[in-house]
């Protein structure tokens, strides 16, 4: 059943997920790629979406690979909705029952010295994981094309290095920006440049 | 995000203290879950315990539910066209630029010692046999190896520190009562 596995596998994401932002993309990318639900160039242009709509990025990835996958298991809006409350509940419960139970001992867990101790390899090992969905990503978002054609693109690595440039250079600069411009670039190389391919 | 809630749950509605968004920032982060939803279950639970969690938590979802069940089906409406791909050929590029930047981030807020590199550089050796195909390891597996070398690290580091603290307690009562004996020499 599509759907159980759609929540068993939305609820590891929840129960594992720890720091904000992209700490949980390790998981997901993870899981969405080996399952077959996303291909990995979908997850890509989905992450871009869910960087320039509000609300939490989790959430939005989460409602996405739900519909999609919920539409395709069964036909309609009805599969989407269905697919989308799998995923959603998945996050939501370790949440809300890790928090509800960790709220009477709040102040107490984070003075504990196994809890911090933990911390101290944890956070190196998000780091580590998150880069690792960095070379995921890479690994696509080089290679352009569509279909059986695809082929390494000089154009997109070096935009990629002129936009980490930028991103360091000017700390300031919001995400939206960068992928407006991003996409703009993109349809004057792609299309005009190369006479579209 | 952290900033919209403090502005909007400390300073206008006076729901928790700056203390207590301090602390829930800290909790936030350090428990399992995402941070968006592990702040609204502890704002609501402070406000009205089980249901109050429940709605705040909802509320949270509802938009990015809403917002991107209505995009979803105009992507794949337009996702074959050629101007919206020769776009998302650009963003790709864009993207893997925005998280390896935040990995830049991660990495300068973690703690500088040398257990802090290997444990770094051996999870991203293990994630990467996942990631090529090479040997299927589970990231949750890695998470957990990882808490608990931290468990181990931190033992022996505190066995370590009161060692040290043991053994130069008089050196360190020197340096504390030097100022006071050159002020008695003069």
């Amino acid at each position: 059943m599509i759907f159980l596995e759609l929540f068993l596998n939305f609820l590891k994401i929840g129960f594992f997920t720890i720091g904000g932002g992209y700490a949980m993309l390790p998981l997901i990318s993870d899981t969405v790629i080996t399952k077959g639900w996303l291909q990995p160039d979908q997850l890509i242009d989905f992450i871009a979406i869910a960087e320039s709509t509000p609300g939490p990025f989790a959430i939005n990835v989460a409602t996405f690979v739900g519909s999609i996958v919920g539409e395709s298991a069964l036909h309609g809006f009805g599969g989407a909705l269905l697919g989308v409350l799998c995923t959603v509940a998945g996050l939501f419960i370790p949440s809300f029952v890790i928090i509800l139970i960790v709220y009477k001992l709040a102040a107490r867990l984070t003075k504990n010295r196994y809890f911090t101790d933990a911390f101290l390899c944890v956070r190196p090992t998000v780091v580590a994981l998150v880069a690792s969905a960095f070379v995921t990503v890479a690994m696509s978002a080089f290679v352009v094309g569509s279909g059986e054609q695809k082929s390494f693109s000089w154009f997109a690595l070096i935009w990629f290095l002129l936009c980490f440039a930028a991103l360091r250079i000017q700390k300031k600069v919001h995400p939206i920006l960068v992928i407006l411009v991003s996409a703009g670039a993109g349809i004057l190389y792609y299309g005009v440049i190369l006479g579209g391919i | 995000m952290i900033a919209l809630i403090e502005r909007e749950v400390v300073e206008k509605r006076a729901w928790l203290t700056h203390k207590e968004m301090l602390d829930l920032i800290a909790i936030a982060e350090s428990t399992p879950g995402v941070i968006a939803l592990n702040t609204a279950t502890y704002v609501g639970a402070k406000l009205g315990g089980f249901w109050g969690s429940l709605a705040c938590s909802i509320a949270v979802i509802l938009p990015s539910v809403i917002i991107i069940m209505a995009i979803t089906p105009v992507l794949q409406k337009f996702g074959t066209n050629k101007y919206v791909q020769w776009a998302f050929w650009g963003i790709r590029s864009a993207i893997a630029a925005l998280i390896l930047n935040a990995v830049w981030k991660l990495f300068r807020s973690i703690e500088k010692s040398v257990v802090s590199y290997i444990v770094m550089a051996v999870s991203f050796a293990l994630a990467l046999l996942s990631v090529f195909k090479i040997i299927p390891v589970d990231i949750v597996f890695i998470l957990l190896a990882s808490a608990l070398s931290g468990i181990v690290y931190g033992f022996f580091k505190r066995k370590k520190q009161a060692k040290n603290t043991a053994a130069e307690p008089s050196s360190s009562k020197h340096q504390i009562s030097a100022p006071g004996e050159k002020e008695a020499d003069k």
